[in-house]
């Protein structure tokens, strides 16, 4: 089925999401309008989060899972990071649609503001990158990185804010603002459901998670660039 | 096209590779900003230095470990040197051990489109390519399954016709070819030749293959501990590198035949200057006799190491008997590493007597050998069996010891003929 599981696999994962806490929470929620408030809530956030970790994850096999190519053609590192990015943005597009689609019927409603989301996206999407370029060039050093990475994209989901919304959680907010994917979803959020302009201290904080994982990114790789190969 | 600049210019070339005892180790080392060091340096590549030009094929020949796969690496940009340059003006393609850069799930014609791609060529070129590639691999319906599924000789198909066909201005050829079937390799080798005649690309040809290289290359390099041993045509090349690796390098002066300071004991055995065994020796243990010294000499009864094409030269070793022994049969069997016996004799045949031998009594046979045989490498097998059972052995030591005829192949015949052909003109009356 291939490219169907793309689909079925965050499917599967918000059908769960939706029916315990659903069963905890209660389906409707205050933030959002609507019987089904907090399945929609729950998938406005949860897709870009599956395709930002996924960036990250894909990314830390993508260096060492191409040695083949690698050790053998002059092709640069980073073309691989780019690969499972760019594959993880295209699973998000398309179950983005989907979900638009189905939201619409369940009392999403519509606004212009929804033509800015591609900018916090694609902002999460090379902050996962950037991410991903540093856990790809590590784990080809230390294979324990892997599983490190594992236990961080855990903690690192549950605190940003997408089964749960922030004003649920007054005593956590501060530590909420530092988690890397915290301000392009909170922005995500208050474009598709709220249909207002994110706030403001979200859009300096996205630029430097940006920047930043992007510089560090390609710094960590260019630095260890000629010891990759060796090691490979 | 006439370019007269270098296409490869490698300049003092060094390639340390950094070893880890411990992983954590390199941890320690980032930690402390390399001021506590963990590792232990190899250099791959020491100030190796040479150039490359349009319609040369260049053989490199090394042991293994003397650097002939880092320096390719670095060739085709796939690794980085250390120190030194290394400058290309153009497009290297390299095939790197077997399946170079090749998924295997994707099907052959899959494969030859994403290593196009991977190597930044337009996919219009590679498909006009296509028919010619497909050709050249010969592959039949193979073309369409995945890869996982070829043999190694269909991987190495692949892969030259793929890098054949792209027109790289330098090809790099790995040892890819000896996988191949010989049809194969024999239209690799026209390929090749084509590629450098028409004086636009060269090739780089790393090979075990000592006798290839003499027929193909123009020019050879010999690297030995990742620098340039020597350099030159490729029979000198080749023959300084068999002798080293003989184990006689070190007293060699270049363009010269060794005499070898030998020294005889009074039985007539040399002390200095026998052959070394093999590595593939193969010893039975047989306790009838033992071999005491194995060696080869010219016509004039000196001892040598190795052998010109085109003289004669005899095969010796002496034998000692540790039971009696009643008219003995002494046989000696010429191979070469493919295993192809080229002499087969004993003494029984040869229609020799032999007398009896009591124990502690020493035998030196020698063989002659008529010119005639090829340039290579071969293996030479001796024993002694009794007189009546030809396959009960005293003593029976096989491809126990190894000789190279040195020299330019005129052909890949494993056999010259030394006589002139004789051309009897008849005229025909119209």
């Amino acid at each position: 089925m291939g490219a169907v599981w793309n689909i079925l696999h965050p499917l599967s994962l918000i059908a769960i999401y939706a029916v315990i806490f659903g069963a905890i929470m209660g389906r409707a929620m205050a933030e959002v309008p609507g019987p089904f408030g907090f399945p929609i809530y729950l998938c406005t956030g949860f897709f870009p989060w599956v395709a930002f970790s996924d960036c990250i994850n894909r990314g830390a096999y993508s260096i060492l899972g191409n040695a083949q190519y690698l050790k053998k053609l002059p092709v640069p590192e980073q073309v691989f990071v780019a690969q499972s990015a760019v594959g993880a943005t295209i699973t998000l597009v398309i179950s983005y649609v989907m979900f638009i689609a189905i939201g619409l019927f369940l009392g999403l409603k519509p606004s212009l503001y929804w033509l800015l989301v591609p900018i916090p996206m694609v902002m999460l999407q090379i902050i996962g990158f950037g991410l991903g370029m540093i856990a790809g060039t590590l784990n080809v050093f230390f294979t324990d990185v892997s599983q490190i990475l594992g236990i961080v994209l855990q903690v690192m989901f549950w605190l940003t804010p997408i089964v749960y919304p922030t004003s649920r959680v007054p005593s956590l907010g501060m530590v909420l603002k530092f988690s890397p994917a915290t301000p392009a979803i909170e922005a995500i959020h208050d474009l598709m459901l709220w249909h207002r302009l994110p706030d403001l201290w979200t859009y300096p904080a996205m630029l430097i998670w940006t920047v930043g994982s992007m510089a560090c990114g390609m710094w960590i790789l260019n630095k260890l660039r000629g010891e990759i190969r060796d090691v490979l | 096209m006439t370019d007269t600049q270098p296409l490869v210019r490698a300049k003092d070339l060094s390639k340390r590779f950094k070893i880890y005892p411990k992983p954590s180790g390199r941890l320690v080392e980032w930690a402390t900003g390399g001021r506590a060091v963990r590792h232990q340096d190899f250099w791959a590549l020491r100030e190796l230095t040479m150039t490359l030009n349009r319609g040369e094929c260049l053989g490199i020949v090394g042991a293994n470990g003397s650097g002939k796969s880092t320096f390719l690496k670095i060739l085709a940009g796939a690794m980085e040197s250390t120190t030194g340059q290394c400058q290309v003006d153009g497009r290297v393609m390299a095939i790197l051990e077997l399946g170079t850069g090749f998924n295997r799930e994707l099907t052959g014609r899959q494969n030859i489109q994403l290593s196009s791609e991977l190597l930044g060529i337009g996919g219009d070129y590679v498909g006009r390519q296509m028919k010619d590639i497909e050709a050249f691999a010969s592959l039949g319906e193979f073309m369409d399954r995945p890869i996982k599924i070829y043999s190694s000789g269909m991987l190495a198909r692949l892969a030259f016709s793929l890098y054949a066909f792209l027109e790289p201005d330098v090809l790099i050829v790995d040892e890819a070819l000896a996988v191949g079937d010989i049809a194969f390799q024999r239209k690799c080798y026209r390929r090749m030749e084509e590629m450098v005649g028409q004086g636009r690309q060269a090739v780089i040809f790393v090979t075990h293959d000592l006798h290839a290289v003499n027929k193909l290359c123009t020019r050879a390099i010999w690297l030995r501990d990742g620098h340039v041993e020597f350099e030159g045509p490729p029979p000198d090349v080749v023959e300084r590198y068999q002798r080293f690796m003989l184990g006689h390098g070190d007293e060699t002066t270049p363009g010269t035949t060794r005499r070898a300071a030998v020294t005889v004991d009074q039985s007539g055995i040399p002390t200095s200057g026998r052959l070394p065994r093999s590595e593939a020796a193969v010893f039975y243990p047989e306790t009838g006799a033992e071999v005491l010294a194995f060696w080869l000499e010219n016509e004039a009864g000196e001892v040598i190491q190795l052998v010109r094409a085109g003289k004669a030269f005899k095969i010796c070793y002496a034998m000692r008997f540790n039971a009696p022994a009643m008219q003995p049969v002494f046989g000696t069997r010429v191979a070469t590493a493919r295993g192809d016996v080229l002499i087969g004799v004993n003494t029984k045949l040869a229609n020799v007597r032999t007398p009896d031998y009591a124990v502690g009594d020493v035998e030196i046979v020698r063989w002659p050998v008529q010119p005639g045989l090829s340039p290579g490498d071969y293996f030479i097998s001796c024993g002694c069996s009794t007189f009546d059972d030809p396959l009960n052995f005293l003593v029976r030591e096989v491809d126990a010891y190894r000789f190279a005829i040195t020299g330019a192949a005129p052909t890949g015949a494993l056999c010259q003929l030394t006589d002139k052909p004789q051309l009897a003109g008849i005229a025909i009356h119209t």
